[in-house]
């Protein structure tokens, strides 16, 4: 990695991209070091499957080639089953191996989606953010999200059914040469003619799934989202329905337009199959025929090679099925281990020393989003005080978001310096800074669980998600978090704080009750004010040295509104605190307010001394004002040019 | 995450119940249906007929090479001709089920759509859906699944039937060297296999139940955890709380998430395994029974080799046959829940909309609305959300009606608009019942902006025009009347832009304010008498905001307007305002009138907002 290594940006050097062999390895690696006896069964499996192998092929031969001798019934009864038992034994273990190789398999996805989340949710916020970060994410956890089927958890059963394959044909190919070589290489030859007919077909699919990503993202859009029932009033009051069905038709259409082609091109492969079977079937009894009337073979023997050659088939299109199937996934497995190999610059070793002094310093900072062309922050310099109460307020885009992004550290200046109580932000260690701050952002995220254990945030261990699950055994839980009588009482007073007690009280388990309705049995969901309390109440609880309040009281009526601003204000006596807002109602109780405007501070001071000044600020504040005023009419105190329209 | 006993239906038992869900298969897909079990019967038909030449191959070797190859020739060719068939049914089958989730999903879509407004929003039905959707994610449930059963039904019986006819011929010799009855022979031999089939059958169907109910109590648990979980751990935009709050929990969740997967499977893979045993066993006894009858009746020439291949194979597939049919049957009976829940929804009649009176067009815009004592409960609630209302609304009115959350203000325009009905009282329009009117007809009367407005992923202009065709002035006209005139032009495409990424690469992300500022437009361009506006301002900056206020006047312009909401600011533009609290309409009047009553709902609104903006403390600052 070059450009860029303060922000941990991918380099301009392409990805390493693996081999085919290199990915089995790194599989097979990651299998032998986890996990012993997924290994030892997926080595079981070839001699078990050459054995049923053996034995099916035998049994017709027994039964024909049986009645020629001279025996007892008895005897020949017995040639019969002892074939018959062996198989059935073999077959048995098979299946049992077969299922430890499916448990095996699951249990590899796990590990590699609890590895790939944990380091998802530990990366650069910044890049993981960016347009460039989301598609190297989501490239990388494809093949995790794609269930079942694909190569991590099909794993040993693939190799499984390559060794099989192999074993069958190099076991018998000896036979069909006998028979005549003729007609080993057609097998094989044919067997290649499929093998590249199917890479073309895939090729095909491949290009369709590239052509028909916005087609598909439209049709999964109609029938997921516009048919939600949050849409029904707006489509009921403007008569959307024929809209929506003119849409529907012409998606319909176009898609039936490839849909036409892929079945075509699926049935190609059918009809080649058929043919070479075709061909194959006749080249054989052709060649039988001719041993049998030449007398070198018997009718057992007829029945036995006839079944041979049809396997030997068999197991060749199964090994290429099989390699097939690996290769599908080889992009993907690339993706993922780009994505495991991703290294940012995040400070996550021991760092400087936390600060004591809780004041916050911006020097010259200057920032741009990744993939942008303006500058979000344009050489910003300000400076609050410990214990000050700072708003930021201003239009939306201004960058107001952004300053507080740069502040708690998920964004990183291009640019000059962000002091905390005198430190250098960006020397400390990423979770000691993090830890500096309550916050409580706009988008509203309710995790499922407990009242008590979301309030509790990073308080909260989930020690015993295994019990939650209903699995565990009761000896895998650990202290439930919320137990702690200390604990409990300090959620309670956060949300008494927050004004969200009486609520939870009425709730089934009180503190206890989970949220989330759709999560589990017995999950409640609150309303959008409540939610917006409840994420007010784990700030609190927190209780950071710096507070950071995005304001989001635009759901809540004006008592409410009012309610939460007291609690603010509570909430950040005796600490530094940064409130983002745009109704300009809650400045009131700051020290100090920033007018940020285009990415640079237009006017700063004390709400007094703004509304001194006559500048934008107080342009801002008389507009929201304007109709609570007494006596209407007064314009001269308002930018009516500002609006540049007409008024009442 | 919903249990099944807790979703009401209407649900039919055993044969009649799988055959009400092939019907459901028919209606949604009348096509896959019949493509279901004609390609049953070819596949049935395939190994059959391969069994047949195969025998048939070998019969003849002894005859000379010309006679042989003729029915080689046979033998190839009619292989040939039923697999190219056979696999065209298969191609066109398998695009037909993948299709099947689409055409399922329109379907409920379309539903939704056409029924009464309060199945929209009644929880019973959201329940039933999500149900749906939950079950979906089991194997072997849904409509493509009934194709399958369908399919194999079909294959299993033919495969049944014309087995047991190909094997007259091995049932037809008695077994020498003993005095049992022929019948008794192949009632005694059939029984032993059949008793095979049963008894594997029954250990499946039990261990299928035993898997069900660790489906439903412990995988479906587990699914609807993840899939709750699953955005904390991998969406960028749950990235804020996760470094800050929740980050902890979420890694040690993940840390026990592969033994929790282990737990899982170590549950079903004891049933799995031996089912898969028993299968297997199954199938080889069967087999070996098979060939012991046929061998035996072989060694003493009373069949002869090639008969053996013959018989072999037509008794193996034979039970197969059977088995076939039985399996696919109760993975039939086991799909019938999922069907009834989908097939009762498609059923619900539309009961609202009955009336037929024209609504008269007048150019004068000359509509009187009248709340008539009215009162409302939502179906299923006990509290009244509304009650006993009287309000009346005159042409060129505007009124503003504020309150609290919950206290009835959205309700009653979801009456006005007859989404719903009153429980008691009428509301009337120029003196007639509202529903008596067409209801097409009536809804032409109103525009309304509601506050969770929803915008489609569509062009600009058609989202105003809420059509496939937009006037292309008339969209930019109602766009500037909206104050979205900068915005627009930022975007290249101007009306044609998109919005949102899914449909086109090219598509904008707006703001909350900008797309409350497209839903006014789309209001607008319908150019309603009435026009409804829902807390139309709430993500709106205070320059836009004022811009609506001021502009509010031009909007509505001679048409009558009901501005819905708690940012008390907006009362001050408008004529009349209503006070709502907890259902009842608790005040009306002028501002200042409302605010001389210094008890009451609306003085202690007003206050809660104002206190912020007094000109007086404002005056004693300069």
């Amino acid at each position: 990695m070059e450009a860029n290594e303060a922000k941990g940006a991918l380099s301009e050097k392409a990805p390493k991209r693996y081999s085919s062999w290199q990915n089995m390895g790194y599989l097979l690696k990651n299998i032998a070091r986890t996990d012993k006896w997924y290994l030892t069964f997926m080595i079981l499996m070839a001699p078990v499957q050459i054995v049923v192998i053996a034995f099916e092929a035998y049994i017709p031969k027994a039964v024909i080639g049986g009645i020629g001798q001279v025996t007892t019934l008895q005897a020949y009864l017995w040639s019969i089953f002892y074939p018959v038992l062996a198989l059935l034994a073999a077959k048995c273990l098979s299946v049992i191996l077969d299922s430890q190789l499916v448990k095996g398999g699951a249990n590899q996805r796990a590990l590699y989606m609890s590895d790939a989340y944990t380091k998802s949710m530990d990366m650069d916020y910044q890049f993981l953010a960016s347009d460039q970060g989301q598609a190297m994410v989501d490239k990388g956890l494809t093949l995790l999200d794609q269930g079942d089927m694909t190569l991590i958890v099909k794993f040993g059963q693939r190799c499984s059914g390559l060794w099989a394959g192999l074993g069958g044909i190099i076991f018998f190919a000896g036979l069909v040469v006998r028979i005549h070589p003729c007609l080993l290489i057609f097998i094989i030859v044919s067997g290649i003619l499929q093998y590249y007919y199917g890479k073309h077909v895939a090729n095909f699919k491949e290009k369709m799934v590239g052509e028909t990503r916005g087609l598909r993202a439209k049709m999964r859009y109609m029938r997921f989202r516009a048919g939600n029932y949050e849409y029904a009033k707006d489509m009921r009051m403007y008569k959307m329905a024929d809209w929506f069905s003119d849409v529907d038709k012409e998606l319909e259409d176009e898609w039936s337009l490839y849909r036409r082609e892929e079945k075509k091109r699926d049935y190609g492969g059918f009809v080649l199959t058929a043919f070479m079977i075709f061909l194959r079937d006749g080249l054989t009894y052709f060649y039988l025929v001719a041993m049998f009337l030449a007398g070198s073979i018997e009718v057992a023997d007829f029945v036995f090679l006839l079944g041979i050659t049809r396997g030997i088939s068999g197991w060749l299109m199964d090994i290429i099925a099989e390699v097939t199937a690996i290769h599908k996934d080889m992009a993907p497995l690339n993706d993922m281990r780009e994505f495991f190999e991703y290294k940012d610059a995040l400070n996550r070793d021991k760092g400087v020393p936390v600060p004591c002094r809780h004041d916050i310093q911006f020097k010259d900072v200057w920032f741009k989003y990744p993939g942008s062309e303006d500058q979000a922050i344009k050489g910003m310099n300000f400076h609050i005080k410990d214990g000050e109460k700072l708003a930021i307020v201003g239009v939306n885009g201004a960058g107001k978001s952004t300053i507080v992004g740069l502040i708690i550290g998920f964004l990183h200046p291009d640019k000059g310096e962000i002091l905390i109580g005198g430190t250098n932000a960006e020397k400390m260690n990423i979770y000691d800074r993090y830890a500096l701050f309550s916050a409580v952002f706009q988008d509203v995220h309710v995790f499922p669980d407990t009242v008590g254990n979301i309030v509790m945030g990073n308080d909260y261990e989930a020690l015993d998600f295994m019990q939650n699950t209903g699995l565990g055994a009761a000896s895998d839980s650990r202290m439930v978090s919320a137990d702690t009588d200390a604990r409990r009482k300090r959620v309670e007073e956060a949300l008494e704080k927050a004004g969200l007690m009486e609520t939870v009280k009425a709730l089934p388990h009180g503190i206890d009750t989970y949220l989330n309705k759709m999560s589990r049995q017995g999950a409640v969901d609150l309303s959008g004010g409540q939610n917006q309390r409840l994420m007010l109440a784990r700030a609190i609880y927190r209780d950071a040295p710096i507070t950071v309040l995005d304001e989001p009281t635009a759901a809540l009526d004006p008592i409410a509104e009012s309610e939460i601003y007291g609690s603010y204000s509570r909430m950040v006596r005796g600490k530094t605190a940064v409130f983002i807002s745009h109704r300009l109602a809650s400045t009131r109780f700051c020290d100090r307010i920033l007018f940020i405007e285009d990415g640079q501070i237009a006017e700063e001071g004390s709400h007094e001394e703004l509304m001194r000044l006559g500048g934008k600020y107080r342009e801002m504040f008389d507009i929201q004002a304007y109709y609570y005023q007494d006596n209407l009419g007064d314009e001269s105190g308002v930018a009516a040019s500002a609006a540049g329209g007409e008024t009442a | 995450m919903i249990a099944e006993a807790n979703v009401e239906k209407n649900e039919r038992s055993g044969v009649a119940g799988v055959r009400q869900g092939i019907r459901l298969l028919g209606r949604l897909d009348d096509t896959l249906a019949r493509t279901s079990v004609i390609l049953g019967i070819f596949e049935a038909a395939v190994p059959l007929v391969a069994v047949y030449m195969g025998k048939r191959v070998i019969e003849t070797l002894s005859s000379g090479t010309g006679e042989v190859m003729r029915v080689v020739l046979w033998a190839i060719f009619l292989n040939l001709g039923l697999t190219l068939v056979s696999k065209w049914l298969q191609v066109q089958f398998s695009y037909g089920q993948a299709e099947m989730w689409r055409k399922k999903d329109i379907a409920v879509n379309n539903k939704l759509m056409e029924v009464d407004y309060e199945a929209v929003e009644d929880p019973r039905i959201h329940e039933k859906l999500a149900w749906l959707q939950q079950t979906e994610k089991m194997l072997d449930r849904g409509v493509p699944a009934q194709a399958d059963y369908l399919k194999n039904m079909a294959r299993g019986t033919f495969t049944l039937v014309a087995g047991l006819v190909m094997s007259l011929g091995v049932f037809s010799v008695p077994l020498p060297g003993t005095d049992m009855p022929l019948f008794l022979q192949n009632t005694l031999f059939l029984a032993l296999i059949i008793a095979l089939q049963l008894y594997s059958l029954w250990a499946g169907a039990r261990n299928a139940r035993g898997i069900n109910e660790i489906s439903e109590s412990v995988t479906l648990p587990m699914n609807m955890l993840f899939s709750a979980y699953w955005p904390h751990w991998q969406e960028y935009s749950y990235g804020k709380d996760t470094r800050l709050y929740t980050g902890k929990a979420l890694n040690n969740a993940l840390r026990q998430m592969p033994a929790v997967f282990d737990r899982i499977y170590d549950a079903f893979m004891g049933k799995y395994t031996s089912i898969g045993v028993r299968t297997v066993a199954n199938d080889i006894l069967t087999m070996g029974l098979v060939y012991g009858f046929v061998g035996v009746k072989a060694y003493y020439g009373l069949i002869t080799p090639p008969d053996i291949v013959l018989y072999a194979g037509t008794v193996t597939l034979m039970m197969s046959g059977l088995t076939n049919l039985a399996q696919n049957y109760s993975k039939a009976v086991r799909n019938i829940p999922y069907l009834t829940v989908l097939g009762d929804f498609l059923d619900i009649e539309s009961e609202r909309y009955q009336g037929t009176l024209p609504v008269e067009k007048r150019d004068d815009n000359d509509y009187v609305f009248e709340v008539k004592n009215v009162s409302f409960k939502y179906p299923g609630s006990d509290k009244y959300a509304l009650k006993d209302v009287n309000l009346k609304l005159s042409v060129g009115e505007k009124l503003a009606v504020v309150g609290m959350n919950g206290s009835g203000k959205t309700t009653l325009i979801k009456l006005l608009t007859r989404f719903y009905d009153p429980t008691e009282g009428e509301i009337t329009l120029n003196g007639v019942d509202i529903r008596k009117f067409n209801y097409d007809e009536y809804l032409e009367l109103f525009s309304v902006v509601f506050q969770d407005l929803k915008l489609f992923s569509f062009d600009i202009a058609q989202n105003v025009a809420a059509g496939i065709s937009p006037d292309e002035e008339r969209v930019t006209e109602a766009l500037h009347m909206a104050g979205f005139d900068e915005r627009l032009a930022e975007m290249p495409e101007g009306i044609h832009t998109y919005l949102y990424k899914n449909f086109a690469e090219s598509g904008v992300e707006i703001s909350g304010g900008e797309a409350q500022k497209i839903a006014m437009a789309r209001a607008l361009y319908k150019d309603a008498p009435f026009v409804i506006l829902d807390e139309p301002t709430a993500a709106l900056d205070p320059i836009s905001e004022f811009e609506i206020y001021t502009n509010f006047d031009n909007m509505v312009r001679g048409r009558t307007a009901v501005y819905i909401s708690h940012r008390l600011s907006s009362c001050r533009f408008c004529d009349d305002i209503a006070v709502f609290d907890e259902g009842r309409m608790v005040q009306r009047g002028s501002h200042d009138e409302l605010l001389r009553d210094t008890g009451g709902k609306y003085y202690e609104l007003w206050n809660a907002q104002a206190q912020y903006y007094k000109q007086e403390e404002i005056d004693a600052l300069l």
